[in-house]
């Protein structure tokens, strides 16, 4: 049984890993395969500060808000792990600031401590009258990705450095189940409309002092699109870019003024920060995470898709919801084959 | 008295922060500070810099109070200014966490710290041996840079300072108006304190960026402070004890102690081992005094003895002292007025 993973973000990486160390024992001629454009540490969840931390409303999306919260809880089951540094795991608390009045979250009772900012909080950031402080973990791309892919490696799972142009290019090597975790590129091997990038373009500085996250909303602009900071435990992430429809992966020199200039206003000690790098990504955005099985027929073969797409900038928020969601679609795939491959009782 | 003399003994946080104060009341005083030791090489240096206060048996509640609050007052507003890195001064959330609920379950400064309340049932699960815990989100004040960014702030006014070991308060009369005490635990040989006694504290400075948050047992012996580039790891407190040289069997016990609350702390990097001498007392002796010898007067006003809270309120008393030195001063005008008639 040959599955092919497409795509090595967090979402094609941990997908990967629920389904080999769910049903390895069970089939044992399990052959996982991860194809991908890009690795660590050129991948969109590269890019990304790594906090866990959801859209301000889930928009009635019930099914991705479980999926956070079993991120979350599987992640802090790993927080006092001997793993957890090597993961790039750790709590982090912050702020999350409006200028006016919000209902709570979703996420409220997901993350540690949640409450409303007190008034003299409040006087650290002018401008904003609302706020709340939370306890919520950092999971660092960087770290988690090489972490992941040594698990895979370890499981004897291959890699393949390699564009994949379409499904059928794989079904016809003779792969038996595709997962498409292709993220951005998910267009590409199947039209989507629905799939949209939201650029997102942020400056990493020093600034060992900040030990908390920040971060504004613009209820009329939308997530993201107001300053935000995010500690890691190498340098900080500025940023504050959300562009719907922008496909360009280059630095803007007006979206870096626009970041500088207000999380500098927003906390006037990093005018002492040193920057240290700078980055755009597009964030998979799209309604709703496409999480389902297409079935594909190629001739007088049926062809199995998994799709595991369109996290936006909640990737490292969901993706193990997703990778566990993903994991029982591929346990549901199996079994009907199973169904399929029992020969049929006698004809009396 | 035109330019009254001020010579401030003590290069610590309070000798600094009290001369700094001097020179905001008092203008036209020409301020000194005299010390054996400069940054990084006080006590002040080795303590994590922390605003959880300690509490001082015998000195009123409502005056630590003050000097709480105008210490952290003072430190936010640099906090949330362009100076906080060069100061090393930032805000850090975290716990205090108890094996067995505390008597006094609101301290004194509870109102003062952001954010302060009981931890949930959610959170406590991360420390297991612990039932009761508190939340709140405070101050730190890194040193070496806050004791740097204090000097700088104090020659930018004029005043000097020298290395310089004083033996006797005495050897300095001729030369200065008023003293002030701030020796922390020098008080102790230099007025022949005997209330003021040593707390011997050995901490490990690590390398641990991942820590974010501090982590204190509320019986004051473990702690986990996270500064801009090194987590403070404690501690002891051993009254009594002189002794300044690190001890390996401390190091083990304090390291296994600070990760038993912070598992991931087993791959902290760098350990650098220190130890200071909390200058300890009953209350801390915010006080002027009048030396007398063979006709001679000299004003002293004395800072010391703020044992484990230096950094919590040292400037309310900074503060308190440069108030003190303020009515010295007028002491003096008023008798060389009344000298002159």
């Amino acid at each position: 049984m040959r599955v092919a993973v497409i795509g090595a973000g967090v979402i094609g990486l941990s997908s990967a890993l629920c389904i080999h160390e769910q049903f390895h024992g069970l089939v044992p001629s399990l052959e996982l395969e991860v194809y991908a454009d890009h690795f660590t540490p050129h991948t969109t969840s590269d890019g990304a500060a790594g906090l866990w931390q959801p859209y301000l409303s889930d928009h009635g999306n019930l099914q991705e808000t479980l999926w956070n919260k079993e991120t979350f809880d599987y992640l802090l089951g790993h927080l006092h792990s001997p793993a957890a540094k090597e993961m790039g795991l750790f709590l982090i608390s912050g702020y999350n600031l409006f200028t006016e009045p919000v209902p709570d979250p979703s996420w409220k009772n997901i993350v540690l401590g949640f409450r409303n900012l007190t008034p003299k909080e409040l006087e650290l950031f002018p401008g904003y009258s609302f706020g709340w402080f939370n306890t919520a973990l950092m999971l660092e791309g960087r770290s988690y990705l090489p972490w992941l892919t040594n698990r895979l490696m370890q499981r004897g799972v291959k890699f393949f450095h390699k564009k994949i142009e379409s499904f059928q290019e794989l079904f016809s090597q003779g792969v038996d189940v595709v997962l498409n975790c292709s993220g951005m590129r998910a267009g590409d091997l199947q039209p989507d409309p629905e799939l949209q990038p939201g650029r997102g373009q942020v400056i990493k500085v020093l600034a060992p002092w900040v030990k908390h996250f920040i971060i504004t909303h613009d209820l009329k602009s939308g997530i993201y699109d107001s300053p935000y900071i995010i500690p890691g435990s190498e340098f900080t992430v500025l940023g504050g870019i959300y562009q719907h429809g922008n496909w360009s992966e280059e630095n803007s020199a007006k979206d870096h003024k626009f970041i500088w200039d207000s999380c500098c206003r927003l906390l006037p000690a990093l005018q002492k920060a040193k920057i240290v790098g700078e980055w755009s990504g597009l964030r998979p955005a799209r309604p709703s995470v496409r999480l389902e099985r297409e079935s594909i027929r190629l001739g007088n073969l049926q062809a199995e898709v998994i799709h595991n797409y369109g996290h936006g900038g909640f990737g490292i928020t969901i993706h193990r919801g997703c990778a566990m969601a993903a994991a029982r679609l591929f346990g549901s795939i199996l079994q009907e084959k199973r169904q399929l491959a029992t020969p049929p009782g006698p004809r009396l | 008295m035109a330019s009254p003399k001020v010579a401030v003994v003590g290069a610590g946080v309070i000798g600094l922060s009290t001369a700094l104060c001097i020179t905001e009341t008092c203008p036209s005083c020409s301020v000194t500070v005299l010390s054996d030791q400069f940054s990084p090489n006080t006590t002040s240096d080795v303590a994590a810099g922390m605003l959880i206060p300690h509490t001082y048996p015998d000195t009123l509640i409502h005056r630590q109070k003050q000097w709480f609050r105008e210490t952290f007052t003072y430190l936010f507003a640099i906090s949330n200014s362009a100076e906080a890195s060069e100061a090393g001064i930032h805000l850090v959330s975290g716990w205090q966490i108890f094996k067995s609920t505390p008597k006094e379950e609101l301290p004194f400064w509870s109102d003062i710290v952001l954010g302060f309340r009981p931890m949930s049932e959610a959170e406590l699960q991360k420390f297991p041996e612990h039932r009761f815990g508190q939340a709140f989100t405070t101050l730190k004040c890194d040193c070496p840079p806050y004791l740097l960014w204090l000097e700088k702030r104090l020659k930018a006014t004029g005043a000097q300072m020298y290395t310089r070991k004083v033996a006797d308060l005495w050897e300095l009369h001729s030369e200065y108006d008023i003293v002030v005490n701030c020796t922390g635990m020098g008080a102790h040989q230099l007025v022949g304190d005997k209330q003021l006694f040593p707390v011997r504290g050995q901490v490990l400075k690590v390398h641990a960026p991942w820590v974010k948050h501090f982590i204190r047992d509320g019986d004051g012996l473990t702690y986990i402070y996270p500064g801009i580039d090194r987590v403070t790891l404690g501690g002891t407190r051993e009254k009594g004890s002189w002794s300044l040289s690190p001890d390996p069997g401390t190091t083990r016990d304090i390291f296994d102690r600070c990760c038993s609350l912070e598992p991931s702390l087993q791959g902290a990097q760098d350990i650098e081992v220190k130890v200071g001498l909390r200058p300890s007392r009953q209350c801390v002796r915010v006080q002027r005094e009048i030396l007398s010898q063979g006709g001679v007067k000299l004003p002293v006003v004395h800072n010391y003895g703020h044992g484990a809270g230096g950094f919590s309120v040292h400037r309310g008393t900074a503060n308190e002292a440069a108030h003190l030195v303020g009515e010295c001063i007028s002491a003096l005008q008023g008798s060389s007025s009344r000298a002159k008639l």
